[in-house]
């Protein structure tokens, strides 16, 4: 195929090597129906010569390597498209494709869940605290009783078990927040980062904080009972 | 009066105000509001495509792959079950997926190319966890049923083919190449310690397969304006680079509430990085760049 270098006019004579080499470039003229002057063969192929059309080989090439593109032809339809309509194209397939599924199908990890819990147990301690801020504000103008001595009191009417729950469900938040808090400016530092260590420090955060708002949630409940001995009625009212 | 409108435009000016934006044009409206994610109908409703001829001592394994047609656009996307003989089968996930291609349905859709983890074409969430499937072997344990899905919360071209233009688009607004104004001294080449060579490893050997990018819940609510973790890799490989010059600008174009500061440290990216790098400690560095520099 290399054998004869563009440099050497074709003749019939060494048609030899030609009818592969024509062969060949008819692919590339077929695909780019295009005559191209990076393609110096494609031109060779594309131009009628009579004398080699005679070759069997090459009647089937010549038919082909003649072939123009023309409007009468029927062929595959195909819509002009400018780069700066690549935008519409893509909006347009948009409007059809579906979007593959994601929180439902990826796997439960450390990293992720840790993050949303952060995430939950953040929003519901500040919004506890906004709600009820709002609520005591509120609370002379509608009557209720939300003063620390009647929440006390309140309180106090439950049982030692309720009392550990009650207060652990808000204990617990807290302690896994402000735990998960440090882990998150340890990474600040841009230490921490290896998966192993996002691993163990997730699990760490997770013992503390079960272990800490335990503690906290039955503060007190060992050493009797705390109504009405915490917090004096006049120290709030006078 | 002179003075006030100085002062106004002093502050216009500022760059506080005037802040430019690393973030590509977002293909807002049509977002989430057009098209929604639909949860595939689950492969209890869908038929099983068999092993052609089961001999005896067959390891059968299922595999439920996600396929959605374009051709039918209607059609809700559905789990295809597939059953492999694994002694038939080669190692990897991969191999499962041409073999199921080749052997019982050809109509499956899925890119891949090198078959050796270097060109990130074969990116897909198996399991569960997105990685490459020409690098993820085949749990032998037949009871265990495989379930392999397209890159998560992505636009689906086909079956397994995810849409990531944006994805490209968000690399090519990093300017992920060396920018210099100066020459240097010989005229020839941009020179470098081995000590300034050595801070670009893990980060050069990202090949943009979209695993971390697409991992990130941060990128499936933000994708239009939150740069992702496998582009803000790249961002810090070129903030790393001792021979880059323009490195302010850089940090200029990160700078707003968006396309940085959307990582909440969350590290499911560099949990899957099929490549074993670690995007969540690349943003790590660039924040801290962006504070104390």
């Amino acid at each position: 195929m290399t054998q004869s270098s563009p440099s050497n006019p074709p003749s019939p004579d060494s048609s030899r090597p030609q009818p592969l080499q024509r062969a060949d470039c008819d692919l590339k003229s077929g695909t780019s129906s295009q005559l191209s002057p990076m393609y110096p063969f494609d031109a060779l192929c594309a131009l009628p010569n009579g004398h080699t059309a005679s070759n069997p080989v090459n009647k089937h090439t010549f038919r082909h390597a003649a072939f123009q593109p023309s409007a009468t032809e029927p062929h595959a339809q195909t819509q002009p498209a400018k780069t700066s309509d690549a935008y519409a194209i893509l909006a347009a397939q948009r409007l059809n494709r579906p979007i593959s599924p994601h929180l439902s199908i990826y796997k439960p990890q450390m990293t992720w869940y840790a993050s949303a819990l952060n995430r939950v147990t953040g929003s519901v301690l500040s919004g506890g605290l906004y709600v009820f801020g709002a609520a005591y504000l509120v609370s002379p103008l509608l009557g209720w009783h939300l003063e620390s001595a009647a929440m006390a009191e309140w309180f106090g009417g439950f049982g030692a078990v309720t009392k550990g729950v009650m207060k652990f469900g808000i204990s617990w938040p807290f302690t896994f927040h402000c735990w998960n808090g440090i882990r998150h400016l340890v990474w600040d530092t841009g230490r921490e980062f290896g998966n192993k260590q996002v691993q163990v420090t997730g699990w760490i955060v997770v013992a503390l904080s079960v272990v800490s708002s335990t503690a906290l949630a039955f503060v007190g409940t060992g050493g009797g009972k705390s109504k009405g001995t915490g917090v004096g009625e006049e120290s709030w009212k006078g | 009066m002179a003075a006030l409108r100085t002062t106004t435009s002093r502050l216009l000016t500022s760059p506080f105000l005037r802040r430019s934006y690393a973030t590509v044009d977002p293909i807002s409206n049509l977002g989430e509001a057009m098209s929604s994610t639909q949860p595939p109908v689950s492969p209890k409703h869908t038929s099983t495509i068999n092993e052609p001829s089961q001999s005896p001592e067959a390891r059968t394994k299922t595999f439920h792959i996600y396929r959605w047609s374009p051709d039918t656009p209607t059609q809700k996307p559905k789990m295809q079950s597939y059953t492999l003989d694994l002694n038939k089968t080669g190692p990897m996930i991969l191999d499962a997926l041409i073999r199921i291609k080749n052997e019982v349905d050809p109509t499956l859709t899925f890119r891949r190319s090198c078959r050796e983890g270097i060109c990130g074409s074969c990116a897909m969430n198996i399991d569960g966890v997105n990685t490459l499937a020409c690098l993820c072997r085949i749990p032998t344990n037949t009871s265990h049923q495989a379930r392999i899905y397209p890159l998560p919360h992505t636009y689906v071209v086909k079956d397994l083919v995810p849409d990531l233009t944006q994805f490209y688009k968000q690399y090519k607004s990093i300017k992920p190449y060396l920018q210099r104004d100066t020459k240097t001294e010989d005229g020839l080449e941009n020179r470098q310690s081995p000590a300034d060579r050595k801070k670009l490893d893990g980060l050069y050997e990202c090949i943009l397969c979209a695993c971390c990018s697409t991992s990130c819940p941060s990128y499936w609510w933000n994708s239009e304006e939150y740069l992702g973790p496998a582009v803000l890799l790249q961002s810090y490989r070129w903030l790393a680079d001792s021979r880059d010059e323009h490195k302010a600008e850089r940090k200029e174009m990160l700078d707003n509430s968006m396309s940085l500061y959307r990582c909440h440290t969350i590290l499911n990216c560099s949990r899957t990085c099929p490549k074993g790098l670690n995007p969540g400690k690349a943003i790590a560095e660039i924040k801290k760049t962006m504070a104390f520099t």
